[in-house]
């Protein structure tokens, strides 16, 4: 991967060298919510207890770990694949917890049958492989767009429309096995 | 259509947020967490491959197939250090190795 520029190079390079915590603070400020979503999309909904975890352990990480950063990416795709392994290692960790039952917030908004629907969806998404389920979550759940996931993901903008691709098509199998059609 | 399916599903999910002491939280947890120096990050970076590469010399040099000199030995060390490099790189950080992952793991 090629170096490109920069905008967080400064506040990185006066942290390493200079220790000057006012510099890190800013990257958090700059950056956490972003990793919030990448950790929420790897968690799922109803999750964000857990994903703020994850966020507060991907931050003290990179306390520890950005004089080891050599820039040979943006600094934001090294702390984006940084949160994503971090998610993915702790939803392995809790992953008896966390699939005990499928999780639907806002369940008091939805009609009766909706509410079967949206278990369904749920259920569907819970069975599809990590990456899949990630992109679903932060295209349909936070609204971004295909750019913005490859660059969170550090991926190709392509690799990121072969896994919509591929989800939705395993999601339309998946749905129409328990019965849910879309014209229903 | 299954997009539309997925429009209305996450449509009645709330959009979470950080808690508000999140930053105060993170403050906390970084004041007991100390950083490595520089020459310990370079230690932590160096040993295991030194490490790595003593043991394949122990290996060669116990198993030694045929006769090598010294120079062919650290040619064929350099080549296992330029393949381990590339390889672990390729399936760690890209598409590849996430794929991989997911089949192992699935």
């Amino acid at each position: 991967m090629t170096a490109t520029t920069d905008e967080d190079a400064d506040l990185v390079a006066g942290f390493v060298d200079s220790g000057r915590m006012a510099d890190f603070e800013l990257l958090v400020a700059r950056h956490r919510d972003a990793v919030f979503r990448v950790a929420l999309a790897v968690l799922g909904p109803g999750r964000a207890r857990y994903a703020e975890d994850v966020v507060q352990e991907v931050f003290v990480d990179v306390y520890r770990k950005l004089s080891t950063f050599e820039g040979r990416s943006r600094f934001s795709t090294w702390l984006y694949r940084i949160a994503y392994n971090r998610a993915v290692d702790y939803r392995r960790s809790m992953r008896l917890e966390l699939e005990r039952d499928v999780v639907i917030e806002a369940v008091d908004q939805l009609a009766p049958a909706d509410v079967l629907r949206s278990r369904a969806v749920a259920d569907c998404l819970s069975r599809l492989p990590e990456t899949q389920r990630a992109v679903v979550h932060l295209h349909y759940w936070f609204g971004e767009t295909v750019l913005e996931i490859s660059a969170a993901l550090g991926v190709q903008p392509g690799t990121v429309k072969a896994w919509l691709f591929r989800a939705r098509h395993a999601l339309a199998r998946c749905l129409a096995a328990k019965g849910v059609g879309h014209d229903s | 259509m299954i997009h539309d399916e997925l429009v209305r599903h996450f449509r009645t999910q709330p959009q979470p947020s950080l808690s508000a002491d999140f930053a105060a939280n993170l403050r906390r947890r970084l004041q007991f967490t100390r950083r490595p120096r520089p020459l310990d990050a370079a230690l932590g970076r160096w040993v295991p491959r030194l490490y790595w590469l003593g043991a394949a010399a122990l290996g060669a040099a116990y198993w030694q197939p045929v006769s090598l000199t010294t120079f062919q030995v650290a040619l064929v060390a350099a080549a296992v250090v330029v393949v381990g490099q590339t390889l672990r790189r390729a399936l760690r950080a890209g598409p590849l190795g996430r794929v991989l992952r997911d089949a192992i793991w699935r």
